[in-house]
């Protein structure tokens, strides 16, 4: 046997030796190990004479015992699995928790689509809705209307020409954070007989006489709108319309939302001919 | 207090700093395995068992301390090269500091204490 198969039979003693050592080891890790000590002895070796034992030997040695090489690898190995069953730990424990506040957000979420109703009428200050005929006369509801039976609502008679229906509509922020008032919208929408109706809004509680456009509502705060519908007479058989409330369109830190607003009913009996 | 001759006292002092010795070798330039033992085996004291470089350079990259890449050589097989990460300088910054202070406080009690 030469120098240059002795020292073989060396390194294939000490690699061998070393993969015994590791079986312990998962097979990716101590593969991957033993490549990285092969490439080390290569690495050494090429600056060796081939036949130079002793110098081998002293790369062998410098390189460390299998059995402490293994033992250093083992115990690399076991701190990862401690790390990665403490990660495992954690994230099971942090799971039910953002399950919940999943959980909770979207029952948050349901509760302000479903009851969270900051909108209200002012009941005080709801007024009787007034008419005015084509001929430009401002009639009030209560002079306009009569009911056939005490209790139920007046009943309007639809004038002829084209008359205008005068509706105010006082609505409350019943809450205490400020909402944001984004729309309001004609009782009579999609009716033929009503055109679009002209909205005003009285800031700060005023009159209403700006034309309508977004505004903020403080809590606990009221404000007037009115809304002026044209309404031209059509020939019918003589049904008709009760109108009984708004729709308010709102919005809370960015969340639209819809609530009817109620208003003083009263019936408008269509004409059977104008 | 370490007690078991200076093997032991070496033994310890190794483990609470070659890492970071390692990611300072590898800040001045990226470098493979053999490199890195070499030239840790050279500073006296640093490496006992080369072979047990290795390991250590497995943990500082399952960590992100490290990374890898492979590299063909004119003289062998390809080298596998380690490099240092973003983490890895962000961790190696404050040992420097607090090294520096460790040392000097050693260094100005030992002199005291053999200046006597």
């Amino acid at each position: 046997m030469t120098n240059q198969d002795t020292s073989q039979v060396l390194v294939e003693h000490y690699l061998s030796t070393l993969r015994n050592q590791m079986f312990q080891v998962p097979l990716s890790a101590r593969e991957e190990f033993i490549s990285e000590i092969n490439d080390h002895i290569t690495e050494g070796r090429a600056s060796l004479e081939p036949e130079d034992i002793d110098s081998l030997r002293a790369l062998l040695a410098h390189l460390g015992s299998p059995s402490e090489l293994a033992m250093e690898v083992i115990e690399g190995q076991r701190e990862l699995t401690r790390q990665m069953s403490l990660a495992k730990r954690v994230r099971k424990l942090l799971r039910p928790i953002l399950a919940l506040i999943v959980v909770v957000l979207i029952f948050a979420s349901l509760g302000w689509w479903t009851h969270y109703q900051p909108m209200r009428p002012a009941p005080l200050l709801q007024t009787w809705p007034s008419i005015t005929y084509s001929d430009g006369k401002l009639v009030p509801q209560v002079n306009a209307a009569s009911s056939d039976l005490p209790n139920e609502v007046p009943i309007w008679k639809m004038p002829s020409g084209t008359s205008t229906i005068h509706i105010f509509v006082s609505i409350e922020n019943a809450q205490s954070f400020p909402i944001k008032i984004t729309g309001v919208q004609s009782p009579f929408q999609g009716w033929p007989e009503f055109g679009t109706a002209r909205i005003d809004f009285g800031p700060d509680g005023g009159i209403p006489k700006r034309h309508f456009r977004s505004f903020s509502l403080g809590g606990k705060h009221s404000e007037e709108v009115s809304l002026a519908i044209p309404m031209h007479c059509m020939a019918t058989s003589g049904s008709t319309v009760e109108p009984t409330r708004v729709l308010v369109s709102t919005s809370f830190l960015g969340v639209s939302h819809q609530v009817w607003v109620n208003i003083e009913p009263f019936d408008i009996e269509f004409a059977k001919t104008c | 207090m370490v007690v078991g001759g200076n093997d032991k006292l070496l033994a310890q002092m190794r483990r609470g700093s070659i890492e970071y010795c390692v990611l300072a070798l590898l800040q001045s330039g990226d470098r493979y395995g053999f490199q890195i033992t070499r030239e840790l085996a050279v500073a006296d004291g640093l490496v006992t068992s080369e072979g047990t470089v290795y390991p250590m350079l497995t943990r500082l990259r399952n960590v992100g301390l490290v990374d890898t890449y492979w590299q063909e050589s004119s003289e062998g097989p390809p080298r596998r090269y380690y490099r240092i990460t973003s983490d890895g300088e962000r961790a190696l910054k404050p040992f420097i500091e607090q090294w520096e202070r460790f040392r000097d406080a050693v260094d100005d009690i030992l002199k005291r204490g053999t200046s006597k």
